[in-house]
C-alpha cells in the first residue's frame, strides 16, 4: 500500500531534501504533498487523505506545537502520525515533543536508511494497535 | 574560543557537511586560507539562545551555495540563487544544532533564530578575519570559516 506523506517546513530546500530521501529509503511512498507551515499544512490536511506527516517545529504563521495541537483536537486527523525533523538534540524538547502527541523525532542530518526505519516503526505500531 | 569548543566544531562541522551535503571539509591553518581571498563572499548567521546566548556565523565563497544545493537536491540546472541560499542557510542550522548539542550536552533547551544570509565585501572580510573565535576549513578546495560566539 502506497503511504501519502505531508511535509511541513518552513524551508522549501529541507522539504525537497525530505522528499528526495523518502525516495531513496525504497519505501512506498504515494503522494508527497507539502506545506510551507502549520495552516498550510491543516489547509492540505483538509482536502486530502494523508498517511504520515513529517514537520519542523519552528515556522513562520503556524509553527510545528500547535500544528499538532490542532491535529490532536480533531477528529478525522489525531489518528495521523507526526514525525518531527528538526536539528535539536535536546531530550527535554524531545519529551515535551512526545507528550504532546508526537510520534517520532528525527534529527538532521539523517540519512534515507533513518527515516526508513522510523517510518517503518511508526506505521508498524500503528498496525499493532490495529490488530492488523 | 575555547578549546574544547574548537575541537567539537572541527570534528562536527564536517561530520554535518558530510552526511547532509555529500562534501568533505578539513581544518586548515588560517593563515593559509587568508591567501585565498579574492571571491564574492557570503555570510550566513544565526543567535542561539536558552543555556547560553550567543552566534554561529559561516562564511564561504558564493560558488560553494551552488555545490551545497546541488548535492543537497540534485538538479543544477533548476537550483535557483535562492535555492542555493536556503541549502546554505540549512547546512548552517543543522551545524548549530549539532555544535550546540556537543558543546552543552542533550539536555539544554536552545531557541534559535532563522539564519540570514548576506554579501561580505573584501573590506568585511579581512575584519572579520582579524576577529576572534575564527577556525578555517577548506571544503572541497575553497576556503571557508566558522565563528562561533558565545555571549553569556
Amino acid at each position: 500500500m502506497a503511504i501519502n506523506v505531508l511535509v511541513v517546513d518552513d524551508s522549501e530546500t529541507v522539504r525537497q531534501v525530505i522528499a528526495k530521501t523518502l525516495q531513496l529509503a525504497n519505501l512506498p511512498i504515494g503522494q508527497v504533498f507539502m506545506a510551507g507551515n502549520g495552516k498550510e499544512a491543516l489547509d492540505v490536511l483538509a482536502d486530502n487523505w494523508v498517511d504520515l506527516v513529517f514537520s519542523d517545529i519552528n515556522m513562520p504563521v503556524m509553527g510545528g506545537i500547535e500544528l499538532i495541537e490542532r491535529m490532536r483536537s480533531d477528529e478525522l486527523l489525531k489518528t495521523i502520525p507526526v514525525i518531527v525533523v528538526s536539528t535539536e538534540g535536546s531530550t527535554t524538547r524531545i519529551e515535551e515533543l512526545r507528550a504532546k502527541g508526537v510520534s517520532a523525532y528525527v534529527r538532521k542530518p539523517f540519512t534515507p536508511e533513518t527515516l526508513r526505519k522510523v517510518v517503518e516503526d511508526v506505521l508498524g505500531a500503528l498496525k499493532d494497535e490495529d490488530g492488523t | 574560543m575555547k578549546t574544547e569548543h574548537e575541537a567539537i566544531i572541527q570534528r562536527v562541522f564536517p561530520e554535518v557537511l558530510e552526511k547532509m551535503a555529500f562534501v568533505f571539509a578539513e581544518p586548515a591553518d588560517a593563515q593559509v586560507v587568508n591567501e585565498l581571498v579574492d571571491e564574492k563572499w557570503l555570510k550566513a548567521s544565526m543567535a542561539f539562545s536558552g543555556h547560553f546566548g550567543g552566534e554561529l556565523a559561516l562564511i564561504i565563497p558564493e560558488p560553494l551555495c551552488a555545490v551545497f544545493a546541488e548535492n543537497m537536491l540534485g538538479a543544477a540546472d533548476e537550483n535557483s540563487p535562492q535555492r542555493a541560499h536556503d541549502a546554505f542557510k540549512e547546512v548552517l542550522n543543522v551545524t548549530c544544532g549539532n555544535i550546540l548539542t556537543e558543546v552543552a550536552g542533550e539536555g539544554p533547551v536552545f531557541d534559535l533564530t532563522v539564519p540570514q544570509v548576506n554579501p561580505l565585501s573584501n573590506e568585511d572580510l579581512t575584519t572579520l578575519l582579524q576577529g576572534q573565535d575564527l577556525l578555517a576549513f577548506i571544503i572541497e578546495d575553497q576556503p571557508a570559516f566558522l565563528q562561533f560566539s558565545v555571549f553569556s
